[in-house]
């Protein structure tokens, strides 16, 4: 046999064992970390992600910015997009496949529901104030920025026009 | 290394039907390990297609004529460089290179698909390999590109002569790869249909793999009207040749897809629309193909020799006919997220440009088949040729570029006349003014005036917004306390911000632009170019315009596989003398077929192009001179839409999944 045929011969049996290897390789590794489970139930029919509502919503601004949407068509939309990322933000957190930043906010928000009493936060500048409990006097002023508390209005959901999991199901 | 190649490509064959019946099984039956090992095999199947290429590069280089394809396309005489045109130029060879590249596309796709298609993933996987096994199906069967000759001879046929030229080292390469790419969204799309995601999940990979292929092609078209423009020596880049339009027409359809699918990303709407659109691009596609190899009418492109014309015309029949069951089987499920808000807005914008787009497309395989027609029904072949194209198509396409200065000023739901008046207002002002200083300058063709106003209002809209962008960007940045320097010091740096922030809109605009550098091109070149054909001895002048040349002598240069005529000609505009240009003509024996190479003075106003038509043996050449206005920004055009096209496709930083959702999610769910 010539050289090369004998080259050929050898290097297409080593592509046939290696093909073979990679082929059933799956068959024999054991499928501990993949075991099949029911899959995760999918978006609602029809609905649109969260990064596409987002994305929408930059696009929206930037619009605006250019001057091709009025004061209100701004408002609008972004009002609709707003319940929009709204709605799909609890369907991903129902779903259990959400972002890590949503989350890490879920819990903070949850925790802020949870203990209201003890966590509350200054309306003007976010701080944490001081833990009251039952009977106390509720506090007149902000100990950090010394904003007025006389209504008894401090945040325990955060800013009012960010949208959050909590506020879509009210 | 013949041997070597036919044997990885046997063992390609293996994998790529194993694969294909494999992740569709495995994922019916529900049986992990059978998938992924499908999945190992189309990685494998990059590998085995991998060794084969090579194999024949190799054969190429050492000049190894006992195999028939490299005798056939390769001669000592050929130089090293030619080697990878060589490789493609042939039926067999081609098919290995579009097999490679179908691999490779695959192997990438999958191993970078989203989490979000992983249900879909094993349909997607067995739609692609499907494809990619016929491809090795017919070479290993039917044209094996290492095939041996009972004998060795002592020298090859060489090489094509038209083939020998730069353009053609990209051209084909990338219109066979944007061709045979198609499959990757296709694959995406009834994968999903397949897996009853009905929904968004394969729009991102659609998207991406629509755009590569759309720019590849639009490559590969740009490329080939340069090379067309430059070798062949009539003076012109497109002819509605019907393999051109082959390769016109997926295009068109891919366009309209890259813009519909904006919509699905953005709105959730036009989901049938967009299925139907990734079809029809891929039924066209293997059109092309079925039209390259053995379709009834012969074309410069056109693999001649080819009798592959039926079985590519039986997987053309089963490329359309299957896709659009998967697509009517779902048809009920794929309804839109959202309603059209109103006729007014960006959505409804995309809805015109797709019928005007597909209208363009269906227009060409109109006249792409009507010979073909008037044969079988009247046994009469009646040619459909450029005037037809011109007629229909031509306001077709001045009203997509009308689409596509209104279209990005539209915002998504609704928009409002007032705010479309603001929008409008400077660029059509722009547009008015170019029509009227080119009427004062005596310019009164209708269709030209109405393509440099339309490039007018296109071009100063984009601008226009880049600029209101980029002072909104400074204006936020500064509060406005900036003075003069703010031009020299915050615009560009806002300018590149802009641009960069919003990386798939404003990569669109400058595709955009460079749709626009196009068009120059098509009207400076259609009603404006002068064209003249003489005959001149040495010495003797001749002129067209305001150009003159003189024709000095012609050196003949003999070489192992042709003989080159080199003529040499003084150019002179308006009396002065520019440059000593040489244009040449060269005869292959072997082939019995000569070869032009236009001398060309180019400038972005216009090109002087001067081409010999033929060599008298009295010394006379006949010369065909051209005046190509503004042509000179339709070559421009590629690399300008290739930057749009890099753009618009840089991947953007996403929300990243969490681990404890990964962790409650099957790799790849089964069942279906």
């Amino acid at each position: 046999m010539e050289a090369q045929t004998v080259f050929a011969i050898l290097v297409g049996a080593a592509l046939a064992c290696f093909s073979l290897v990679m082929v059933g390789y799956s068959f024999f590794r054991g499928n501990e970390a993949r075991d099949i489970e029911p899959a995760s139930p999918p978006p609602e029919d029809g609905a649109v992600g969260v990064d596409a509502i987002l994305d929408s919503i930059n696009t929206l601004e930037l619009e605006y910015q250019l001057g091709n949407v009025t004061e209100d068509q701004y408002r609008e939309q972004m009002a609709a997009y707003r319940l929009q990322v709204a709605l799909a933000v609890k369907a991903e957190l129902e779903r259990g496949d959400a972002s890590p930043e949503l989350l890490l906010e879920q819990e903070i928000l949850a925790a802020r529901a949870n203990g209201a009493n003890e966590w509350r936060s200054c309306p003007r500048c976010d701080a944490p104030l001081p833990a009251t409990t039952d009977g106390d006097a509720p506090l007149a002023l902000c100990p950090h920025c010394n904003a007025s508390l006389a209504n008894g209005e401090s945040s325990s959901t955060g800013d009012a026009a960010s949208v959050s999991p909590q506020a879509t199901e009210q | 290394m013949g041997d070597l190649g036919a044997i990885s490509l046997w063992i390609a064959l293996a994998l790529a039907a194993y694969s294909a019946i494999g992740s569709v099984s495995g994922k019916l039956r529900g049986s992990v390990a059978l998938v992924d090992s499908a999945q190992a095999a189309m990685y494998a199947t990059v590998v085995a297609l991998t060794v084969s290429t090579l194999s024949l590069v190799v054969s190429f280089i050492s000049r190894d004529f006992e195999i028939s394809y490299v005798a056939r396309h390769s001669d000592l005489a050929m130089p090293d460089r030619f080697t990878w045109v060589a490789f493609y130029a042939g039926n067999e060879g081609s098919l290995l290179y579009i097999a490679m590249v179908l691999s490779v596309m695959a192997a990438i796709a999958v191993w970078r698909a989203p989490e979000r298609v992983r249900d879909a993933l094993p349909y997607t996987t067995g739609v692609l390999m499907l494809v990619l096994t016929f491809f090795v199906a017919v070479m290993a069967f039917m044209a094996n590109p290492f095939d041996k000759l009972p004998f060795t001879p002592a020298d090859g046929e060489g090489i094509n002569p038209l083939l020998t030229h730069f353009g053609m080292f990209f051209h084909p390469p990338a219109l066979m790869a944007g061709l045979v790419g198609i499959t990757v969204p296709l694959s995406f799309a009834l994968g999903s249909l397949l897996a009853r995601k009905t929904g968004d999940e394969w729009v991102d990979p659609g998207r991406v793999w629509g755009i590569i292929t759309w720019a590849l092609l639009a490559a590969g078209l740009l490329l080939g009207s340069w090379w067309a423009y430059t070798i062949l020596g009539w003076g012109g880049y497109w002819f509605w040749d019907p393999v051109e339009n082959a390769a016109f027409m997926p295009w068109l359809a891919l366009t309209a897809f890259i813009h519909s699918i904006m919509v699905q990303k953005r709105r959730g709407m036009f989901r049938m629309w967009n299925i139907a659109l990734v079809n029809v691009a891929f039924g066209l596609a293997l059109y092309g193909m079925f039209m390259n190899r053995g379709g009834s009418v012969p074309s410069v492109h056109s693999f001649g020799e080819s009798n592959l014309g039926w079985i590519f015309l039986m997987f053309l029949a089963v490329g359309v006919i299957v896709p659009f069951v998967i697509f009517f089987w779902r048809y009920h499920s794929l309804k839109s997220a959202q309603n059209l808000d109103s006729m007014l807005s960006r959505e409804a914008a995309f809805l015109v440009n797709n019928l005007l787009l597909l209208g363009i497309a269906f227009v060409t395989l109109w006249g792409t088949v009507y010979p073909l027609i008037s044969r079988l029904t009247s046994g009469e072949e009646i040619t459909v040729a450029r005037p037809f194209y011109d007629q229909v198509n031509g306001p077709l396409m001045l009203a997509l570029i009308f689409l596509m200065g209104i279209g990005p000023m539209l915002p998504w739901r609704r928009a409002n006349w007032a705010s479309i008046r603001r929008a409008l207002a400077v660029p059509a002002g722009v547009a008015v003014i170019t029509v009227v200083v080119l009427l004062a300058v005596g310019l009164r063709k209708e269709y030209a005036l109405v393509g440099f106003g339309l490039a007018a209002f296109v071009a100063t809209g984009i601008l226009m917004e880049w600029f209101r962008g980029a002072r909104a960007r400074v204006r936020a940045l500064t509060f406005g306390n900036r003075g003069v320097f703010t031009w020299i010091q915050d615009y560009p740096s806002a300018f590149v911000q802009l641009i960069w922030a919003n990386r798939p809109r404003y990569g669109g605009y400058i595709v955009h632009l460079s749709v626009l550098m196009v068009l120059l091109g098509i009207v400076g070149t259609s009603f404006f170019n002068s064209q003249k054909d003489v005959v001149l001895s040495p010495g003797e002048t001749a002129a067209i315009e305001n150009y003159e040349i003189k024709y000095l002598g012609t050196a003949v240069l003999p070489f192992g596989n042709r003989t080159e005529f080199i003529s040499s000609v003084e150019v002179y505009r308006d009396g002065e003398f520019l440059d000593t240009i040489s244009p040449n003509r060269a005869f292959y024996p072997n082939h019995n077929m000569a070869s032009t190479r236009a001398a060309i003075r180019s400038t972005p106003v216009e090109d002087f192009y001067v081409v010999p038509s033929e060599n008298l043996p009295d010394g006379d050449v006949g010369f065909r001179l051209l005046v190509n206005p503004l042509i000179w920004w339709m070559w421009v055009a590629g690399p300008v839409m290739i930057l749009g096209t890099l753009i618009a496709l840089w991947p953007e930083p996403s929300r990243v999944a969490a681990p404890v959702a990964a962790r409650n999610r099957a790799a790849v769910p089964l069942g279906r």
